[in-house]
């Protein structure tokens, strides 16, 4: 049944009224449904009211991935509260920077996470607005109902939904300002592309703070009506053993996260076959992994955008001369390249940065410079070259960091290498790389450059190298890695 | 340069702290008082729950109080609603749903109005999910809280006010603007409209409105100049006001201008310090332009008010009498087809519009794809013509504008070019059920008017419905002056198919 106003609140009642029963979320040993979700976040809600909340009030959430955020997400949006999501690696210093950035005036946060304790880390937290800190609290609820109700009746889908916080490895974090019809618009086209329908579970590694969760992962399933699947698990197995009990049909994150999952012991002996699609190739069934990465068609996407850019619905192996596409545009932008800057608009597009007006975040024409270098082919095709910001200049010539780990990746068959500038008195820079090496593994250099010789320049061949363990890498829950932390490495 | 309230306010408390900001005909405050005042009323209500983005309607007459309570809470980032005193009670209960008001201020009583008693059966219903609080301005308190954080939150690109256009049929359209386009916009009109520090200004225009706040209160705020308002002008108690305020600057109405100017004559009124740059009859004939020399300003509430002008005290080139003058730095201003949305050039009438700075950051309840185009401008409804110089002449509202034999016909144009002929006082021109139709205030015969018009306008042009008055006293005008077009059209459809004639010997 099309739904045809675009807010939170709209789509999950009517999630809730034709497919009540069906699981919204199954997060390891968490069961969500469609029905328990209008119900807990309809109570929740009311508790918000009940402190002053309503339309416009900012509600910040630190939650790990679960059932928690989704009903604390559902709750703020349905009464027109605008969703400040946290990260949950964010230290004392940075969920304060975050909180008076985003004018958070209400907190909802879980206690702990793993070794995170945030008890502890909120305690004499001071932001100028924020007036409730609630850690797993339950709130009192005194509103009326027909008042929720009303007030749900009064969001518009151009209303504020969130506010997402941008992972920038290089700058300061900004908070990118996104409607209910901005996202929810937007998830509707990528749904039809990537084929996510009612049927489908997908299993998810993004964490839903950013925008990959909250948008591609959590309101693509509930636009849907399908199952988000994830886990928190540290035990590798027991992330596995969910996957064959739950059998998602649809794979999507990040590679990196799952490379503890892909190098289990016990994963030969897995019956995973129900992952048909997605890009989390290492533990999808052989039959549908690419025969080399490089020739599938990858997603391009950042969080001014809502998520992905441009992708393809075409999750074959393509020709030899597409090695490295990123697809085309989702429909709905506009798109051009200025001086190999990737320039989108559209509806799609985030409203501005908070705290910032539209004419600091846009050119004249409304044009978004998104600091992404693309080129595009013939048949439309969109190649990533690398970050504006982070090309590295050695010796007069661009290096783009993505090209050179690229190259390591192949020679090496699938090392993860960062690579990244050192300041050089007499090239101005350097090219570096970081390769991350499973624990105990060794890493031949000289063999390693010897063979990059036949895929790059030599200008563009790291003239420093240093070999650190996977799990000792600076790279952030994103998949980018933390530059100032991997200048460090060289420091040594 | 300071582009929040909260900054402007203090900077103007340091500069000008002992001189007064607004003057009503009972009380008035200084910009030191201005500042201490609102603090306090900013501590309270933050203690009662209003903070950044609440957003709080104020119901109230112009009056220094009005003043004090927009600076109090836009300072603390709270979002300023004002609502006419003149909305009847389904009209208030609508801009109170369609800006989600969550607080609202609301004199009892002002002419005959009880506001409170309007919304007794709504107040705490579904009608209006989002108002919890309404007070009357007498329970407004003070408080002793240091704001000094809570202010320092609120950027140049948070929401200043919501403001209503008065104008027109179709849902309210509640107009957002930021500090920052608010205040740029103001900034960029001070210099034409001959404001400065010295400035002691008379603005009758209610504060509801964009002329009110925009052009009176932040203007003077803007300025550090003295603004002088009263609740319900009268020619009395107004030339009372100018002379006891040694008012520098008339910015009223026309007509209350020529009021004011026969009255003085008789009781003998000193309005010396009037400088030229207010309204005409005003001033001492030497210091009256010819008529069309100076600009008419020209602006809307999506703009903020006056967008376009020139210096008001000075004449503009031959060429451009008449005109609006031209647009203020930093508005970025195209004049495109109404129907290929492509640009025009000079000399070509078409539809206006704007981006840049200065303009609305977006309207209540509407998408930012419905109201601007994919290159950012907002179409403004308004029709006009640039010369090479880039004076801008206004051609009336695309509204008006209408086809006849597939050609396009712009009411103002025709209405200009009758008035050029002789023995025309005035015109008005519409459109009569797919013809031209022209009410004209004149002594002439009809087939002199038509003789006229011919050699002033291409044929289709060329009005087909005639009807004749005496004086203006038979133009149909509503309660604010304004002609009232349906009225007139409906005068000119009685007269049957065309061609027709009426009136006029």
């Amino acid at each position: 049944m099309p739904i045809d106003s675009l807010t939170v609140g709209d789509v999950l009642r009517q999630q809730a009224r034709t497919r009540g029963e069906h699981p919204l979320l199954v997060c390891d040993s968490e069961r969500l449904s469609y029905a328990e979700a209008d119900r807990r976040s309809a109570q929740l809600a009311r508790g918000l009211i009940t402190l002053g909340a309503g339309k416009g009030t900012h509600v910040g959430l630190l939650y790990p991935n679960g059932a928690a955020w989704i009903v604390g997400m559902l709750a703020a949006a349905r009464i027109g509260a605008v969703v400040i999501p946290f990260s949950t690696f964010a230290t004392a210093p940075e969920i304060a920077t975050q909180l008076v950035d985003s004018d958070t005036e209400i907190l909802l946060a879980a206690a702990s996470f793993r070794a995170h304790d945030y008890r502890e880390r909120l305690a004499g937290i001071e932001a100028p607005l924020l007036r409730h800190v609630l850690i797993d609290a339950e709130l009192e609820d005194t509103t009326e109902s027909w008042r929720l109700e009303a007030m749900e009746h009064d969001v518009d889908d151009s209303d504020p939904l969130a506010i997402v916080y941008t992972s920038g490895s290089t700058s300061a974090p900004k908070g990118v300002v996104h409607t209910h019809f901005s996202l929810l618009g937007h998830q509707r086209v990528l749904n039809e592309i990537r084929g996510l329908t009612a049927a489908d579970t997908l299993f998810c590694n993004s964490p839903f703070f950013w925008i990959g969760g909250i948008a591609f992962a959590v309101l693509a399933t509930m636009l849907a009506g399908s199952t988000l699947l994830c886990s928190n698990a540290v035990d590798a197995g027991e992330t596995l053993d969910l996957l064959e009990a739950e059998k998602p049909t649809m794979t999507n994150g990040f590679v990196a996260g799952i490379a503890h999952l892909a190098s289990h012991p016990s994963l030969p002996d897995r019956d995973l076959s129900s992952m048909r699609r997605g890009n989390l190739y290492p533990i999808m069934p052989p039959e549908v992994r690419p025969a080399d990465p490089e020739l599938r068609h990858t997603m391009l996407g950042m969080t001014e955008a809502g998520s992905v850019i441009t992708l393809s619905e075409d999750e074959s192996d393509q020709p030899e001369h597409r090695r490295g596409s990123f697809g085309r545009p989702c429909p709905g932008f506009e798109t051009k390249v200025v001086d190999g800057e990737l320039c989108i608009r559209g509806p799609y597009v985030m409203q501005r940065y908070y705290k910032r007006s539209r004419e600091e975040c846009f050119d004249d024409d409304g044009w978004f410079h998104t600091g992404d270098l693309v080129r595009t082919d013939a048949d439309g095709f969109v190649y990533f070259i690398g970050r504006r910001g982070a090309m590295i200049k050695t010796a007069g010539a661009n290096v783009a960091p993505a090209e050179v780990e690229r190259a390591i990746a192949k020679v090496t068959g699938g090392v993860v290498a960062h690579v990244l500038g050192l300041p050089d008195p007499e090239r101005g820079q350097l090219v570096a790389a970081v390769v991350a090496l499973e624990d105990g593994a060794a890493f031949d250099e000289a063999a390693v450059r010897e063979r990059l010789k036949a895929e790059l320049s030599s200008y563009k061949i790291p003239k420093r190298f240093a070999a650190v363990s996977r799990s000792g890498i600076p790279v952030l829950s994103s998949g980018k890695g933390d530059l100032a932390a991997l200048q460090k490495v060289f420091d040594a | 340069m300071p582009d929040t309230i909260d900054e402007l306010v203090k900077a103007r408390a340091g500069q000008h702290g002992d001189k007064p900001m607004v003057i009503d005909t009972v009380s008035r405050i200084s910009y030191a008082e201005l500042d201490e005042t609102t603090r306090a009323m900013a501590a309270a209500f933050v203690d009662a729950g209003v903070g950044k983005g609440t957003r709080v309607g104020l119901i109230m007459p112009n009056r220094v109080q009005w003043v004090q309570i927009a600076v109090a809470l836009t300072r603390i980032g709270a979002v300023l609603v004002p609502l006419s005193t003149l909305l009847q009670p389904p009209e208030l209960i609508s801009q109170l749903r369609v800006a989600s008001v969550q607080a609202l201020i609301a004199v009892e009583e002002f002419r005959g109005h009880r506001y409170l008693d309007d919304l007794a059966g709504v107040v705490d219903t579904a009608e209006l999910p989002a108002l919890l609080t309404v007070w009357t301005p007498d329970e407004l308190t003070t408080g002793g809280r240091n704001i000094t954080t809570i202010t320092a939150a609120v950027t140049p690109s948070d929401t200043l006010v919501i403001m209503f256009t008065s104008g027109s049929s179709g849902p309210p359209k509640g107009v957002i603007h930021s500090h920052g386009n608010a205040l740029a916009a103001v900034r960029s009109g001070n210099t034409a409209r001959c404001i400065d520090a010295d400035t002691r200004l008379y603005l009758p225009m209610p504060f509801f409105w964009v002329g009110g706040f925009g052009s009176g209160v932040l203007s003077a705020l803007l300025a550090g100049a003295t603004l002088v308002t009263e609740e319900i002008p009268r020619p009395e108690t107004t030339l009372r006001l100018l002379e006891r305020e040694r008012v520098t600057l008339f910015r009223g109405w026309p007509d209350q201008a020529e009021a004011l100017a026969r009255q003085s004559a008789s009781v003998a009124m000193d309005l010396s310090t009037l400088r030229p740059g207010s309204l005409e009859a005003l001033l001492p004939p030497e210091h009256r332009a010819e008529p069309g020399a100076r600009a008419k300003l020209f602006g809307m509430t999506e703009s903020f008010g006056p967008y376009c002008g020139y210096p008001a005290d000075t004449d503009m080139p031959r060429s451009a009498w008449g005109s609006c003058g031209k647009p203020f730095d930093g508005m970025q201003l195209r004049i495109v087809d109404p129907d290929s949305g492509q640009a025009v050039p000079p000399g070509t009438i078409g539809m206006i519009q704007l981006r840049g700075p200065h303009v609305l950051r977006g309207i209540c309840r509407r998408s930012r794809e419905e109201l601007f185009t994919s290159d950012g401008y907002y179409p403004t409804g308004d029709l006009a013509h640039r010369d090479a110089d880039g004076f801008m002449f206004y051609h009336g509202r695309s509204d008006d504008m209408f086809k006849v034999s597939g050609a396009t016909v712009y009411p103002s144009e025709v209405e200009q070019a009758l008035r050029t002929i002789d023995g025309v006082d005035n015109a008005f021109v519409t459109e009569v059920s797919g013809a031209v139709g022209a009410v004209v205030i004149t002594d002439r015969h009809v087939d002199e008017l038509r003789g006229g018009a011919r050699k002033l306008l291409s044929a289709f042009k060329v009005p087909t419905v005639w009807l004749l008055v005496a004086s203006d006293d038979d133009i149909p005008r509503g309660t604010t002056g304004k002609v009232d077009m349906r009225r007139l059209r409906a005068l000119l459809a009685e007269l049957g198919a065309p061609p027709r004639v009426q009136g006029g010997t």
